[in-house]
């Protein structure tokens, strides 16, 4: 076995066998069991909200206590009086006073605490209703004038593309669904990164801060370490994918035949998926956690004692921010903002920005060919240039910040290639 | 066989390792003395080829440290470290591992190991519950274990106790009488003085001294008598060529001598009466001349 693949496979192991690697690996499954077992159990416990109803129109209320909802149901109260003494008893869960007197019926809900947005909405609409039929009864409408009344207008978007002569076709518009998945996308990209980030610096810089580097140095070449610890971290980083990859696609097999599933992937027919975008995304995918990685690795080398890795880390994740914030703000309300556009074009946030950019087919694939070689040439300068610097890195141990150290190992690098 | 020929290293204006030369041949040992920031870490570094020189060579063998040669490195650095939270074994196997040995060429040697230096602990015990100076011994082993060529020890003796300290002595001798070629650096000039064969003194970047131990001494001439006898120390402060004389508690007077000769006169004045327990001339101890060179300002 080359020296090479020991490290990377030491690496490798230490790290798989980890209880953090484990706890992380767990985290994503124990979150949706505690959903889903939240969903299934909340909706047996819930209660009826009991909403008490004090109005001067007798008709109008025991026409209201009959219809029932899901969320809650009306219990006529003569008075005002006795439906406070209820709430106060705990009789009720609120009451509701109805005034329709005045030809706009006034409703005033009495509760002690919120009742959720979907029950006031609900009953926001129920008096809507009434209202919109208290007029009709009063404009002498008939119940087909008043449903034409309310009827909404249809709106529709097309996309349309342009060919060669200059004639309009119409396609179909997948940024819907285009757009959901460069969301999910950059959002495990992030997450991937500021794990990955910590894991890579922590292991270099562990090895500077106590000193095992040197002994390191003087058995095998600084370039072979370098490179084998962040192909040892990139595995862990492809085994935990490999492993969701496994989750989801036995998934798949067993719950294909829900309806929920089913109703999803309707939506996500290959077709509209598969193709420039998704190859596109993919490698934008990809090459940002390798570049970052291989930036994690060069500030991980950077700091003198194991403690500091945390702010060696924070300017990557800094970077990171930037990117997946400008991506997910200004990339839905505004795909066209200059700011987007540009930014998607430069290394380490391009990653974050360039996939929802092809998701609102806002870039051509040659926009988006550019960006990728930008990132993967500034991808092999960074690695070649932190390989290089690896060596003078770990013999600084300067107290000041990263900046510094990566000052005083430049000129470290510089005064060794004179030579 | 190791060669340094007129090494010079500067950091700016700064002159660490300044026209330095020695050769260490297969199976002998050299020491390297000097004060601390004297250039002895970073003459190992330019030996490891951590850092470049601006002039000269260091061969191994006839030719320039390279890659091939890793395997025959054992190197101890200054800053001690291990992986805390790593087995004792799986430590040792890593590090053998990265010198080209494999894990079944190593592992019957482990137990044999521990048991030379006495590590208390299983070779299963994580390296942070052990203690600081058994942590050592474990990284001692770690330098040693495949069978080096040439050992370089930064400071190995720092942090031992007298007793670890001669576990390691007798260490260092075996794997010199193997053939090994050894290099270290030491404040405690006992230890030097013990198993060097050969010496170096730096200070700042500059040899002062080079040579095998005894020569150095020598050189210096025997200008330390150690008498026990009747004759005060006022009498001897009389004789021409007498620096100093002074009474230890022990009774014994420690004299420095100008000239080397004044033992002679010494000596007569002394057993004029006939039987003395104690005339002793002797060179000065390293550390004299550690402190005598130290302390002499800068050309």
């Amino acid at each position: 076995m080359s020296k090479f693949w020991i490290i990377a496979s030491d690496v490798y192991k230490k790290n798989v066998k980890s209880v953090s690697f484990v706890v992380m690996i767990l985290v994503p499954f124990i979150v949706m069991g505690i959903i889903y077992i939240a969903g299934s159990v909340a909706g047996g416990f819930s209660e009826d909200t009991k909403v008490g109803l004090v109005s001067d129109n007798q008709e109008l209320s025991k026409q209201l206590a009959k219809s029932k909802t899901d969320d809650y149901t009306f219990k006529v109260v003569t008075s005002q009086k006795e439906a406070e003494k209820q709430l106060k008893n705990k009789e009720l869960d609120a009451f509701l006073v109805l005034d329709t007197e005045t030809e706009q019926i006034q409703g005033k809900l009495y509760a002690e605490s919120s009742l959720g947005t979907t029950t006031e909405l609900m009953m926001g609409q129920m008096l809507n209703g009434l209202q919109s039929s208290l007029n009709a009864s009063k404009l002498n409408l008939t119940p087909e004038q008043l449903t034409s009344l309310s009827q909404p207008a249809n709106f529709e978007k097309t996309k349309v593309s342009f060919d060669e002569d200059g004639k309009m076709t119409t396609g179909q518009d997948n940024t819907a669904i285009q757009s959901a998945m460069s969301f999910v996308i950059t959002i495990i990209l992030w997450v991937i990164i500021i794990t990955y980030a910590s894991i890579i610096a922590q292991e270099i810089a562990s090895e500077k801060g106590t000193r095992i580097m040197e002994v390191i140095l003087s058995s095998t070449k600084a370039q072979t370490h370098f490179y084998g610890k962040l192909t040892g971290v990139i595995l862990v980083a492809l085994t935990q994918i490999v492993i969701y990859a496994a989750a989801i696609g036995l998934g798949y097999t067993q719950l294909k035949n829900l309806d929920m599933v089913k109703g999803l992937l309707d939506g996500l027919s290959s077709a509209n998926i598969l193709g420039s975008f998704l190859y596109f995304t993919l490698a934008f995918f990809v090459l940002g956690i390798l570049v970052y990685s291989v930036l994690a690795a060069l500030c991980g080398s950077l700091v003198s004692k194991p403690e500091d890795t945390a702010k060696a880390v924070q300017p990557i994740i800094y970077i990171a921010m930037i990117g997946y914030f400008i991506g997910i703000s200004l990339g839905t309300t505004d795909p066209q903002n200059i700011v987007i556009k540009v930014s998607s074009y430069i290394p380490l946030i391009s990653s974050f920005i360039m996939p929802i950019r092809l998701a609102s087919e806002t870039v051509t694939t040659a926009g988006a060919m550019i960006s990728v070689v930008i990132l993967v040439v500034f991808g092999l300068l960074l690695t070649m240039f932190s390989a290089k610097l690896y060596k003078s890195n770990v013999l600084v141990y300067s107290e000041g910040g990263v900046l510094k150290s990566l000052k005083q190992s430049i000129s470290i690098l510089r005064n060794e290639r004179k030579k | 066989m190791l060669e340094v020929k007129n090494l010079v290293k500067t950091f700016g204006n700064y002159t660490a390792v300044d026209n330095m030369s020695f050769e260490i041949p297969d199976g002998k040992i050299l020491g390297l003395i000097g004060q601390n920031g004297a250039g002895k870490t970073t003459t190992f570094r330019l030996i490891l080829d951590f850092l470049t020189q601006d002039s000269g060579v260091v061969l191994w063998n006839g030719h320039q440290l390279s890659g091939k040669d890793y395997n025959d490195i054992g190197y101890l650095p200054e800053e001690r470290g291990l992986y805390p939270k790593v087995s004792i074994q799986e430590q040792l196997l890593y590090f053998a591992q990265l010198r080209g040995k494999s894990k079944k060429e190593i592992e019957p040697k482990i137990d044999e190991w521990m048991e030379k230096f006495k590590v208390k602990g299983k070779k299963t015990d994580k390296v942070k519950s052990l203690s600081k100076g058994n942590q050592q011994k474990v990284q001692l082993i770690a330098t040693l274990i495949h069978e080096p060529k040439l050992v370089i020890l930064d400071e190995p003796f720092s942090g031992l106790d007298p007793v670890n300290a001669e576990l390691l002595k007798d260490g260092i001798i075996a794997l010199k009488e193997k053939g090994s070629c050894v290099i270290f650096s030491s404040h405690n000039m006992d230890n030097v003085e013990k198993i060097c064969d050969h010496l170096v003194m730096l200070r700042s970047g500059k040899m002062v001294l080079n040579g095998k131990v005894h020569e150095i001494r020598e050189s210096f001439g025997r200008t330390k008598v150690f008498l026990e006898s009747p004759l005060p120390p006022e009498d001897i402060l009389g004789i021409n060529g007498v620096e100093s004389a002074v009474k230890r508690s022990d009774g014994v007077v420690e004299i420095t001598l100008n000239d080397p000769k004044a033992g002679e006169e010494i000596f007569a004045r002394a057993t004029q009466f006939g039987y003395i327990p104690m005339f002793n001339q002797q060179p000065p101890t390293l550390e004299e001349i550690f402190k005598m060179k130290a302390g002499e300002p800068n050309e």
